[in-house]
């Protein structure tokens, strides 16, 4: 009341001091978290810097000089390769399809399991699905490729029907089908986990309010389970969101043969064979700061939308 | 031959008798350091033989040289990952095994010691080197900056490659004659086809990261009258050429596709694993693959357990539509494979020492065969395992090589710069058995070592030592050409696309560079003959 | 059990789900299955194909052999680094998102900002490796802890969890005298415990599935996980190009690299299997109650 005459910049002080005072056990409970977070996280990120440099290791990071082009050597590379447009658009379209098909399975499977009255049952059913999530991509492909060749089960199941066999394998226009199956196949059961436990976080007394406004088993579902998981429906869409540009080398690898490769090569296969003649971490860096800016881009969008339509979002 | 190993003998027993006399002087003649030292080395392990710590070999080295070896063996499935993170932060240990292409990544940044420098003190490694005039290509800007993996022979050697084996016991059946041309072959599949329409006529597989495509193009196209990459056709005298961007590769092309018209390649050729290969191979429902013949050879035991007459036989060198009779086989020396010493190390002199020694005659010994007297014995410069160490490992079959060499830390598959294939010969003749058996086996091993059709395939392979610019231009260059013509060879096998349009691919091909990466080859190759 | 309201197309709705959740269990099943049989199979057998329900002469051998090697010392290590990591996982985690899920905590906007933003960036491997060596961390398992210590995806599911708890319990907590630590581990913590239980899966599972950490900080064998070993046979074993010792006898190859390959795998699953039903409780309790209520 007195001070009128005070800066702003000395109440912008005091009120922080003021907050931190309030919030002091907080600001103690972050402590670790944030002393991590600068020492493997921020400290590390130095390293974003070989994208512009022309790396010697003898002179570590920092020391090595630019790279030519003002340092944007390794950028152009990436940008002015069209090869790299083509496994770029790959990768979205393999990531985008697999994001609207795989993401709902588990909630659908949440939801599935959560109708089932039976204790065991579900249990049972629960702990099952979730165990191809342990087998390795060798082993998951490996088995795909006995069951789906020419005199594979599924081929002889389509001839024995009297039509023709069908070539899952080679053929370009099954690489994105089998490449999403067999990923719902591999994932549902456990990230219905996570559905499962927001599930079993949901208040009761809605369902006894619902119930006594009349509402069947549908409506309750609709009115009140989905609302109850929708925040983390939401922050699950939006973390996946933030991988849509990864997708892991080794399962398209395995599954690639020279007719689906216009569709199956990828940013992280191309990236992987270009790295077989030379280890050349400077464009592998430079294409993973792409992929981060492009997931950046992808997160904000999405963030942006939920905050707008509903209460949740990532910050 | 001979002599050498004699003179080696000779040398040995004489620094044997010297340690016996001098064995109360303070240090054995053979000693690297008065001191006893740790190496640090480092190799891939592969999965069949573990790599342990306290082996024969590393005991007698520790007797002979006083330094305690030390090899730290990342899984050979991460080792790329491992290897490349440790060159590129220099924290590598003392010697380590690397690629010849991080040797030309990295040597002109002073990571690895020249070993050209160190010629003197290197003169066991040195003597190999100057004897085999193409392992100079393993150079940059003319010096040795790495120890290439060398081969020494030995007595019951082998030979092998992507060789064409075929179930010899088809042929007798139906009084077929044994194919000499790749269109005979053609015919006793199609002979035999009409007979048994369920069988395959050839089958492939994949390998590592490569499509089934290109590891069938490997193995096929050179004896068909090309080949899959940049190499020499001895044929055509032809210097460097791209493969696929020429006009003989169409008749590549064209066999395959006859094959696939006439149902006789396998339906998933395009698609393949191992795993199913093998399965074709060993449950009989195959004629034919192109392949190693020591791997073919193991499905006869499977197939003898459906019929005793089944079997895989080896056919030799087939005629191909050009009129060249040709094949690979497994090149001996591996210059792609080498050890380099980082100029980082604190023992750069004792891993000089240590890593010529293992080039020589005494080190050869030990990293193959183990301890004289103890693992082998030696009668008039032949070295035998001994029977009992044969006999305990002959038990555990299949993996009786593996578990033999893990367990006294020997092979091509330890840390082994200069290897010889006696354990794994012995052990093969050791397990066939019989004196009959072993004889049926030298039979097939010597048909194919005097094979008139089999090249070496590093004489047409190995590539001339490119500058740093050559480097890094044609590693793009390739990139791109491979992503253009490897997504069309299917058509073409498959007859989706005619031949005829493979001249488009032709063109495209040189358009993306191929023409360019010949050009820089064939400068660096006259620069490396000094023309 | 109250299945019966709703009429007809509810009770066409239960057959119907009860049939499809139990092909699914089918369909999920078998690999699992498969890789049994193929490991107690003959591995001439395995290698001629065709097992496809029922293992074909029976063989323990496989096992014997996986387990001659240096199996138990691996696993103790995998143990070790899965129990000591998890834990300071969750602990790690739970701490970061607590103030971040106060809604009116004075730094949420800096952190979460400095959280989220590592969710894209990351410096990468080799200024990794170079940080993990400056700590003097190569070759302990504080490599393959701390370097991880909170996964930032993970924590922010946790903080959605602890921002549904209502702030109103939190602030009478506060006026009776608690801080913010004891609100944290007598409140939110307890109530919390479903999602505290998934998340104890989501990092063990991931503790116990890593194997590159291992690979880059690890020199001494004996400090190796489990999974190196696995991953070097279904991987390693794959790329082997030049193997030509040919066995004689059928006997030889009772053991191959197929069927080793599918006993590592059920010998590595196993334990997970055992521990998981004790995490399960957690989360499938609650959503019983859900329906049985329902």
């Amino acid at each position: 009341m007195v001070q009128l005459a005070t800066p702003k910049k000395q109440s912008l002080k005091r009120r922080f001091l003021r907050a931190f005072q309030r919030d002091k056990w907080l600001y103690l409970i972050m402590l670790l978290p944030f002393v991590y977070y600068v020492l493997f996280c921020y400290y590390p990120m130095y390293g974003v810097t070989l994208a512009f440099k022309q790396y010697k290791p003898k002179l570590g990071i920092i020391g090595s000089p630019w790279a030519s082009n003002n340092g944007m050597k390794y950028v152009l590379q990436v940008v002015r390769d069209p090869y790299f447009w083509t496994v770029f658009r790959n990768t979205i379209i393999l990531n985008i399809e697999n994001l609207i098909i795989t993401f709902p399975a588990p909630i659908i499977l949440a939801l599935m399991l959560n109708e089932v009255a039976h204790a065991r049952y579900k249990r049972i059913v629960q702990t099952v699905t979730y165990l191809p999530h342990f087998l390795s991509t060798v082993v998951v492909v490996g088995m795909m490729n006995s069951m789906f060749n020419s005199s594979g089960i599924v081929n002889q199941i389509i001839a024995s029907m009297g039509m023709e066999k069908i070539n899952f394998l080679n053929d370009a226009q099954y690489f994105r089908p089998m490449y999403i199956g067999s990923n719902i196949w591999q994932s549902v059961g456990w990230d219905t986990i996570i559905f499962l436990s927001a599930l079993s976080g949901l208040d009761m007394q809605l369902y006894e309010a619902a119930k006594i406004d009349g509402a069947g088993r549908w409506k309750q579902t609709l009115h009140v389970t989905i609302p109850g998981i929708l925040p983390t429906i939401i922050i699950m869409l939006i973390l996946a969101m933030g991988r849509i540009m990864n997708v892991s080398y080794q399962k398209i690898l395995l599954m690639m043969t020279g007719t689906n490769q216009s569709v199956s090569d990828v940013i992280s296969t191309y990236v992987y064979r270009r790295g077989i003649t030379k280890a050349d971490f400077s464009y592998a860096t430079a294409v993973n700061l792409f992929q981060s800016l492009v997931s950046l881009l992808f997160v904000s969008v999405t963030n942006w939308i939920s905050r707008r339509t509903s209460e949740t979002s990532l910050w | 031959m001979k002599q050498r190993s004699i003179l080696a003998l000779l040398l040995t027993a004489m620094m044997l008798m010297s340690m016996v006399s001098f064995a109360d002087a303070e240090t054995p003649s053979t000693y690297l350091s008065e001191t006893p030292v740790t190496l640090r080395v480092m190799r891939d392990e592969n999965p069949n033989q573990p790599i342990k710590a306290d082996t024969l070999k590393i005991k007698t080295i520790k007797e002979l040289l006083n330094v305690d070896l030390v090899i730290e063996a990342p899984p050979k499935a991460s080792y790329t990952d491992k290897k490349s993170v440790l060159i590129a932060t220099d924290d590598m240990p003392d010697i380590m095994y690397v690629d010849f292409a991080d040797v030309q990544a990295y040597a002109r940044d002073g990571l690895f010691v020249n070993l050209s420098e160190h010629r003197d003190e290197m003169p066991h490694l040195f003597a190999l080197l100057d004897a085999n005039p193409s392992l100079g290509m393993a150079t940059v800007d003319g010096q040795f900056y790495s120890a290439p993996t060398l081969y020494r022979t030995n007595p019951d050697a082998t030979l092998s490659g992507q060789l064409v084996n075929f179930r010899t016991d088809l042929l007798e059946k139906y009084n077929l004659p044994t194919p000499t041309t790749w269109d005979e072959l053609y015919d006793v599949m199609l002979a035999i086809k009409e007979k048994e329409p369920n069988l395959i006529g050839m089958t492939n597989r994949k390998a590592g990261n490569t499509t089934a495509t290109r590891k069938l193009l490997d193995c096929v196209a050179f004896p068909l009258g090309s080949y899959s990459t940049m190499y020499r056709d001895p044929d055509l005298n032809s210097g460097w050429i791209y493969g696929p961007a020429h006009e003989n590769f169409k008749e590549v092309l064209k066999y395959l596709n006859k094959l696939w018209a006439a149902g006789l390649m396998d339906p998933d050729y395009a698609s393949m694993t191992k795993d199913l290969w093998q399965e074709k191979l060993s449950s009989g429902q195959a004629m034919c693959t192109i392949d190693n013949d020591g791997v073919v050879r193991n499905f006869n035991v499977a197939l003898a357990t459906i019929d005793p007459s089944y079997k895989f036989g080896v056919i030799p060198t087939l005629t191909n539509s050009l009129g060249q009779t040709r094949n690979t086989s497994y090149a001996n020396d591996r210059p792609g494979n080498a050890f380099v010493i980082p100029a980082s190390s604190e023992n750069v002199d004792l891993a000089i020492k240590f890593l010529d020694w293992c080039y020589s005659e005494e080190g050869t010994d030990v990293n193959n065969l183990g301890k004289e007297g103890v693992s082998y014995d030696n009668v008039d410069g032949v070295k035998t395992f001994k029977e009992e160490i044969l006999a305990k490992y002959a038990a555990n079959g299949s993996n009786a090589i593996y578990d033999m060499s893990s367990d006294l830390g020997i092979g091509l598959l330890e840390f082994t710069p200069r290897y010889d294939t006696t354990p794994d010969n012995q052990v093969a003749l050791y397990l066939q058995g019989s004196d009959e058996a072993r004889e049926a086996y030298r039979e097939v091993t010597r048909s194919i070592l005097n094979d008139p059709g089999l090249i070496d395939v590093s004489t047409i392979t190995t590539a001339p030592p490119l500058n740093a610019e050559q480097t890094e231009r044609y590693n793009e260059l390739l990139i791109a050409v491979e992503n253009i013509v490897w997504q069309e060879i299917d058509k073409y096998i498959t007859g989706q696309e005619p031949i005829e349009n493979y001249d488009k691919v032709i063109e495209a091909a040189k358009a993306a560079g191929a023409t360019e990466m010949e050009e820089i080859y064939n400068a660096a190759w006259d620069t490396a003959l000094g023309k | 059990m109250k299945i019966k309201e709703g009429g007809v197309s509810r009770t066409v709705f239960q057959i119907f789900n009860y049939c499809f959740l139990f092909l699914l269990m089918l369909v999920c099943l078998y690999p699992l299955y498969l890789q049994f049989i193929t490991s107690i199979s003959h591995g001439l057998e395995v290698m001629k194909g065709g097992i496809t329900l029922i293992p074909r002469n029976l063989t323990l051998q496989t096992y014997t052999t996986l387990v001659r090697g240096e199996l138990f010392m691996y696993m103790k290590n995998t143990v070790v680094y899965t129990v000591v990591g998890t834990l300071v996982n969750l602990m790690m985690s739970c701490l970061c998102a607590y103030p971040l899920a106060r809604r009116t905590f004075s730094g949420r906007k800096f952190f979460t900002a400095m959280v989220t933003v590592t969710l894209f960036f990351s410096g990468g491997m080799i200024p990794m490796y170079l940080t993990v060596r400056s700590f003097g961390m190569m070759d302990t398992m504080w490599a393959l802890i701390l370097p991880g210590a909170i996964s930032t995806y993970n924590m922010i599911i946790i903080r959605t969890a602890f921002q549904s708890i209502p702030e109103s319990l939190i602030e009478s907590a506060q006026l009776d005298g608690a801080n913010d630590v004891i609100v944290l581990f007598r409140i939110v913590i307890p109530l919390s415990k479903a999602t505290l239980a998934t998340m104890l899966l989501f990092y063990s599972v991931t503790h116990w599935n890593s194997y590159f950490d291992a690979m880059l900080y690890l020199n001494k064998k004996e400090l190796y996980p489990l999974q190196i070993m696995l991953r070097n046979m279904l991987i390693g074993g794959l790329f082997n190009e030049e193997t030509a010792i040919a066995g004689v006898s059928a006997d030889s190859f009772a053991v191959t690299d197929a069927t080793l390959r599918s006993a590592a795998i059920i010998v590595t699953t196993l334990p997970i299997l055992i521990v998981y039903p004790f995490v399960q409780r957690y989360f499938v309790k609650g959503v019983m109650i859900g329906s049985v209520k329902g």
